[in-house]
């Protein structure tokens, strides 16, 4: 009898607790507000579009990312191409170091929003007959200061820069009559060569640069652009690099600065 | 007879041999007493395969999934002879203990995975099924992995080391059966490399419990908690004070097509790789 009487009692106590917290968690109404500060928690953010007789699939980390990295003796893209072989890579840059350690504290890091890998099929009915073109590595935003040796590149970019005595001057591989592959980034005075650049600041007080991805493809594609970011140009066959928005030169004399960890 | 008896005569003789005497341990030397014990396991003739699917869904209801995974292992003549190793060892001066993952050798590369897996993403209102991964011939040689205490703040503190091949890793829109449409990378290298970006047969050390501490945690900004990762500065107290180096090679990309010409791009490699700070801050 007492072990009923206790049974029963914790159930009694069971639904007192249960109404109490029925009456204590009452679903309470968001003002317009509140509601469009409330968002879910995501670790990824995916999209598909079609663009151009092709499907796309994006996978980006939904992430704000800080980084200090150097990245040397990169060779993409090995193989003979026979319009202008140049270095014999697509993309050839000796020196890409993510920060930089003879400026401030701010300095030694670059920030970066959603990295992403993008999937490019060419429009099929069905699974069966889809076709892979390739695929592109880029940044949603990235800023700071990367330091950068470029032999030659494939792609599309974008520098401004100011000569020692003061002059705008401008890199840009729209100059390139090969449209940019495998270009050395010379030019015509006064501009800005490939070899007198030794590094970018990306972004500026508006925002970070926007467009920095770099692809691997069968054959020539346009990728979509994000909402409010100008269209790229458009990707040609091989490793093809498109870094165009918010680049200004970190110098016009070539030399890269220093990445070294704190302490060093 | 008197054989017998002589050797059961020698094997009493042994067993009551007086033990050595007990000696009391001081304080000092009682503090260095340490367990010698660990678990080892191996994943010799490992195989798996099923219909099962894994998907993850984003709060505005997109989703990404992997199914139907199936992985195996081949292995080295002798069974359980180079198994993964877990250990609890002391940590360095003033940190405290850390488990060490340790995996196998694999020195003549004996161990080797085949795997794969289907794969799609659901967005915009379509679903694309991406087709299948085909990973063949993936080998990892030494390295591991590590957990212990974070030096400072919460959560968990990680170190891991990785020198990995693959024989090939081949994306297959049409699924994993049919590999005459593939975008195909041969020969994929990544580990230790020395002071020229040259491969020097060891794992590459991304981050270190006591050098170059890893870390998975929450922290909580103005906008609330987020999920951090992040690897912390070189720290020469523990080491050299630099970043360690690694490499990237793919020896081959190419794509494949019925009908169509291969188109190779040929090789593509980064010399090194260094590390030197890294946060990931997850969004709200």
């Amino acid at each position: 009898m007492n072990s009923f009487h206790s049974l029963r009692s914790l159930w009694l106590c069971a639904a007192l607790a249960c109404c109490t917290l029925t009456a204590s968690a009452q679903m309470q109404p968001l003002s317009e507000e509140e509601l469009s500060n409330t968002r879910g928690q995501g670790l990824v953010a995916l999209t598909n579009t079609s663009l151009g007789g092709y499907d796309f699939s994006k996978i980006a980390l939904d992430a704000d990312i800080s980084l200090s990295a150097n990245l040397r003796n990169m060779r993409l893209g090995e193989y003979t191409y026979g319009a202008r072989n140049g270095s014999g890579a697509d993309i050839d840059i000796g020196l890409m170091q993510f920060g930089r350690s003879d400026g401030t504290d701010a300095q030694r890091l670059v920030h970066i929003s959603n990295p992403y890998f993008e999937f490019v099929y060419k429009n099929a009915a069905d699974g069966a007959s889809r076709e892979a073109v390739g695929m592109r590595f880029g940044f949603e935003g990235i800023s700071g200061d990367i330091g950068l040796k470029v032999n030659s590149l494939s792609g599309s970019m974008r520098v401004t820069g100011v000569a020692a005595d003061g002059s705008a001057v401008l890199l840009d591989s729209h100059t390139d009559t090969l449209g940019g592959k495998r270009w050395d980034g010379a030019c015509t005075a006064p501009c800005l060569s490939l070899a007198q650049l030794g590094g970018v600041t990306a972004g500026d007080a508006a925002g970070p640069s926007r467009d920095f991805w770099i692809s691997v493809l069968k054959t020539g594609v346009q990728f979509p652009s994000a909402a409010g970011v100008p269209a790229s140009d458009a990707a040609q066959a091989g490793i093809w690099m498109n870094w165009r928005d918010k680049l200004q030169a970190l110098n016009t004399s070539g030399l890269v600065p220093p990445n070294l960890p704190k302490g060093r | 007879m008197t054989a017998v008896r002589a050797a059961v005569l020698a094997l009493l003789a042994a067993v009551c041999a007086p033990a050595l005497a007990m000696e009391p341990l001081n304080d000092a030397a009682l503090s260095s007493v340490r367990g010698r014990d660990g678990v080892s396991f191996d994943l010799n003739g490992f195989a798996m395969s099923g219909d099962a699917r894994v998907s993850y869904t984003t709060p505005v209801g997109s989703s990404l999934y992997v199914e139907k995974f199936s992985a195996s292992r081949s292995d080295n003549p002798l069974p359980f002879s180079d198994p993964y190793k877990l250990d609890i060892v002391a940590g360095a001066p003033g940190l405290a203990d850390v488990i060490n993952i340790a995996f196998p050798l694999n020195t003549n590369a004996d161990q080797r995975w085949q795997a794969a897996y289907d794969w799609g993403v659901t967005a915009d209102g379509v679903t694309r099924e991406q087709g299948s991964v085909v990973v063949k011939d993936l080998v990892f040689t030494g390295g591991g992995l590590q957990f212990s205490t974070p030096q400072v703040n919460d959560g968990v503190a990680f170190g891991a080391a990785l020198r990995m091949d693959i024989g090939q890793l081949s994306f297959q829109p049409r699924g994993r059966t049919d590999a005459t449409e593939a975008m195909v990378l041969s020969g994929v290298h990544i580990g230790g490399v020395d002071g020229n970006g040259v491969f020097n047969n060891t794992p590459w050390m991304l981050a270190n419990v006591a050098s170059q501490p890893a870390v998975i945690n929450a922290l909580t900004d103005e906008t609330g908690p987020r999920l951090h990762i992040g690897i912390d500065w070189p720290d020469a107290r523990y080491g050299s004070g630099v970043a360690p180096a690694g490499g990237i090679v793919v020896d081959n990309i190419s794509f494949v097509s019925p009908g169509q010409p291969t188109v190779d791009l040929g090789s593509s490699r980064i010399g090194s790789v260094q590390i030197q700070y890294l946060d990931i801050k997850f969004k709200h």
